[in-house]
Order: structure tokens, then sequence, then C-alpha cells
């Protein structure tokens, strides 16, 4: 019983230090020139398929990334864990550029679940 | 730009470091032989007793709180908004699916003490139905809860509407009255037995140290358990599986060069799970996958208890006007979670390999040697390495 109550606690105070408030995704839409430094990520959706295949990206963590993607019909990208959402269309690329200040795997989506690129942040 | 509070089972988790997954991988191996033959040299785990909470007073309140919980969760998503603010999906996905294990390895087979299920089936004196005696339930039980697994894992990880409030309440009450139905006709027994949920907590249940004494010892009792039970296993492991593997981009590539994504899916599942199983035939693991799986699955989903799990909370209560505008953005800290994943699979390894070493002195004839007891059980201490190889690849690729 104490052995446990110990071990719970242990755990509980491991996860507590390693939690992170993470602040929300400051973002800018738009395809405006990147600044020097950004992370440049482009990729299409074509006939409901990514262009060039899903892949990862990495992105260092505290950079700025712009991910812009084009599509040959109107499409809502979203960009997972930064809740993120935008609109592509045929010659109107979209475009967004924010700060990847959350470390893990986030998936870059054409709705409904078309997965484009996967970014990396660490 | 809209801001989402978008679907559950979003993964943030990175991949894990190559050194880290070399490491745990040796340490896999140098564990399931040196610790069995060094440390544990006669069984242990028998006789196994099982306790019982001593008192009982909260157990009516209990049943009836979650009892009435689950019929808000079900009216709300047959009824409720039919979009990301309804808390459906996140109840069934993260609360349940997810948060049974913790709870049952805590404290015990959880949900058999709280199963609406079995509220709803003594307030609908479905009790005083004649049925046959016991024994006819014992066939059939594992196999249709096997199934109602796999049922559920599709409806989670494949299915095109998985998180559609309405098509999750209509699951829901079409279990229900299955399950009820069932139940009716063999008795509340049945539950035990063919409900997958209080199957899947009973069995993460055997790892709770306030319910067994000694410690694990409740993997060792009903041992060997029947192709039944390993079905089980092999569909729990195998889906969480599939569920890392089908995050890669790989696989996104793959069904979107082949169309045909519910299709490739179902086919997918079906294909893990059915190599899982067969594996667990040829080797003859059963009980002592059963830390491996809850080792795995919590290391699979702990951000996604973490973070979907008070995210569900709080648009449960937002739809009572509470707390608008809140969200929940704390997670922890990516490496972690990397290591707490590390320390999950090693341990359930850890564990499976020694309740595997216990069962097999237990059933050697006295005086045979140590060895030759290590050699009994190399097949099923091998495929137990497999599997979490597997497991740690899969978290080191994904």
């Amino acid at each position: 019983m104490k052995r446990a109550d110990i071990a719970f606690a242990a755990v509980g105070m491991v996860l507590l230090a390693g939690c992170s408030q993470a602040s929300a995704a400051h973002a800018v839409t738009g395809c405006s020139s990147a600044a020097p430094g950004t992370v440049t990520v482009t990729a299409a959706v074509l006939d409901g398929r990514a262009d060039p295949a899903p892949h990862r990206v990495a992105v260092p963590l505290g950079g700025t990334v712009q991910v812009q993607i084009s599509a040959d019909r109107v499409r809502q990208v979203h960009i997972h864990g930064y809740d993120l959402e935008y609109d592509a269309a045929p010659g109107t690329p979209g475009c967004v550029s924010f700060t990847a200040d959350r470390a893990g795997l986030f998936d870059v989506e054409a709705h409904p679940d078309t997965l484009l690129v996967q970014l990396e942040v660490r | 730009m809209t801001v989402l509070a978008h679907g559950v089972g979003q993964s943030t988790d990175l991949p894990l470091p190559l050194d880290l997954v070399l490491q745990a991988g040796a340490a896999t191996v140098a564990i399931s032989f040196l610790g069995s033959a060094l440390l544990w040299r006669r069984a242990r785990l028998s006789p196994a007793t099982e306790c019982h909470p001593r008192s009982t007073w909260w157990r009516l309140p209990a049943r009836l709180a979650v009892l009435a919980v689950s019929i808000y969760i079900v009216a709300d998503a047959l009824f409720g908004p039919r979009d990301a603010s309804n808390p459906a999906a996140h109840a069934l996905y993260v609360w349940l699916w997810v948060g049974l294990i913790p709870l049952s390895v805590a404290l015990g087979p959880a949900w058999r003490a709280v199963n609406p299920l079995r509220t709803a089936y003594r307030l609908l004196r479905l009790d005083r139905i004649p049925h046959p005696p016991t024994p006819a339930v014992g066939a059939a039980g594992p196999w249709v809860a096997t199934v109602g697994l796999l049922g559920f894992a599709w409806l989670e990880l494949v299915a095109p509407g998985r998180t559609d409030p309405l098509v999750i309440g209509l699951v829901l009450v079409g279990y229900a009255a299955v399950q009820l139905g069932l139940a009716a006709r063999f008795g509340e027994d049945w539950f035990g037995r063919g409900d997958a949920f209080e199957v899947y907590s009973d069995l993460a249940g055997r790892l709770s140290p306030l319910r067994w004494r000694p410690w694990l010892s409740g993997l060792a009792v009903d041992h060997p358990a029947g192709i039944g039970r390993a079905a089980f296993l092999a569909v729990w492991w195998g889906s969480t599986v599939f569920d890392s593997a089908t995050g890669s981009p790989a696989w996104a590539g793959f069904v979107q060069r082949h169309g045909h994504a519910t299709g490739l899916g179902t086919a997918g599942l079906v294909a893990v799970c059915g190599l899982v199983f067969l594996g667990v035939r040829r080797s003859g693991v059963a009980n002592s996958l059963i830390p491996i799986a809850v080792g795995y699955t919590v290391a699979h989903y702990l951000t996604s208890l973490l973070v979907e799990g008070p995210r569900g909370v709080l648009l449960l209560v937002q739809q009572w006007g509470l707390a608008e505008g809140a969200v929940w953005t704390v997670g922890p800290d990516a490496r972690v979670v990397s290591v707490l994943q590390v320390v999950l699979i090693l341990s359930g390894h850890a564990v499976g390999v020694l309740v595997a070493h216990d069962l097999a002195l237990a059933a050697a004839p006295p005086g045979r040697p140590p060895l030759a007891t290590l050699a009994d059980e190399l097949p099923v201490v091998l495929f137990m390495i497999a599997c979490t190889w597997a497991g740690l690849f899969l978290l080191f690729v994904r």
C-alpha cells in the first residue's frame, strides 16, 4: 500500500515536472516571401494524393516555419497540434507562417484525411 | 483562419531516439534471460489470493453515477451537436479505452464493479428471465468479447465516421442492446466473459498490487487460458501496433497510391491481429502477454490520455455553459514522454518474462535443472522479445 502510494506520487511528480504550457500558436497567413532562416515546406494535393508522397520535415524548436500548399481544387489544410486551418485553391496556394514552439510530430493534412507532410519539431 | 479543437488521437509524440531504442532493445534480452536465470529460481506466484475491497458502500453510488454519465454521453452523442464540440469521441476512445487501463492496473477489475451494462441489467430486472446454468456461457463468451474488441478497434482506427458523435452513439446503443440480450439469455455472468470492456479491464486488473497477493499472481491463475483469451490478447496488442504503424507517412502514401482507405485499413488491421494470433498460438504465450499489452498501450496512448482526456472533460462542461473559452494546452514534455514510453515498454516486458518463467517453473517436475526450464520457456520468451522489439521499432520509426 505504502510503496504503491510512493510510486504513484513519483510518477505524478515526473509528469508534472515534464509538463509545459504551450502558448497559442502565433500565425500569419499569406504567401509573402519568407524571412531568412525560415524553414519552407511546400507540398501539393493532386487528385486526392500528396505530391511529393507524404514525408517528414525536420523543424528546429523555436524556429519559424512556412507551410505552402497548392491544390488542384479548393481544399482545407489543417496543421494538427498547432490547430491552424486555411484554404488552398487552384492558382492560389495557401500559406501559413508560424513559430514552431511545441516539440512533437505534427500532421499537415488536406481535409478530411489526406496526409501531406509531418512536421518533426525538436 | 479558424482555430479548431480537432478530433481525438492526433498524436504529437516524437519518434524515440535511436540510442534509447538500441539500449532498450539490448536491455530487453538481458532482462529476459539473466533476471529469470539468476534471481527467480522457484515459483513464487502461487498460491494466488484475490483481495476484495473491505467496504462496499461506495458500489451503488459509483454504479449509478457511471450509468448516469454513460446515458448522458450516449444521449448527447445521438441528439447533441454533430461536431468537434461533442465529447462522445473523447469519452469512448480516451476515457474508456485508455483510462480504464491505469485505473484497472491500480485498483483491479474496475469496470466489473461499475459496468453500466450490469447496472442496467439489474435495474431492468433481466435477471428474472430464466436462463440455463452458466457452463453454456463458457465456450462462446471469449469469442464474442474478441469480436467486440476487434469491432471496437475497427471503429476507432479504420471506420470513416469514427469521430462522428451520431455514429458513436448508434454503435454504443447497438452494443448495449446485444450485450443485454445475451446477458438476459445467459445470466449476469455473461458480462465477465463476453463484454469486451469488462474482459479488457479484468485482464489489466491482473496486474493490480491491491487486488492480487503476492503481486502479479493474478497472471498465474487460470493458466493455460484457452484459445479465446489468446485471440483477445492478440487483438488488443495487434490493434495498438496497427495504430502505431498507420501513423507513419509510409502507410499514408501507400493508401493514397492505391485508394480504398477503408478496405486497406480493414485488411491491415485483420492481418496484423491474425499474425499476432498465430504467434501467440505457436509460442503458447498467454497471460504473460498481458503486461506487454498494458505497457505498450499506455506508452502508445500516454500523450493522448494526458492531453485529450482533460480536453474531453472541458468539452463536456462547456456544453453546460461553464468555462467558456478555456482551452487545455498543457502537455507533457516530448523528451519525458520518450523516456516514460521506454520505461513502460521495458517494465511490461520484464513483468511478462518473469511471469512466463514462474509459470514454467511451476509446471516443471521437481528437480528439473533451471537451464532445462529456461529451454522449456524459450519459445514464449522469444515471442515476447519479438513483440517488445516490434513495439520499440514502431515508436522509433513512427
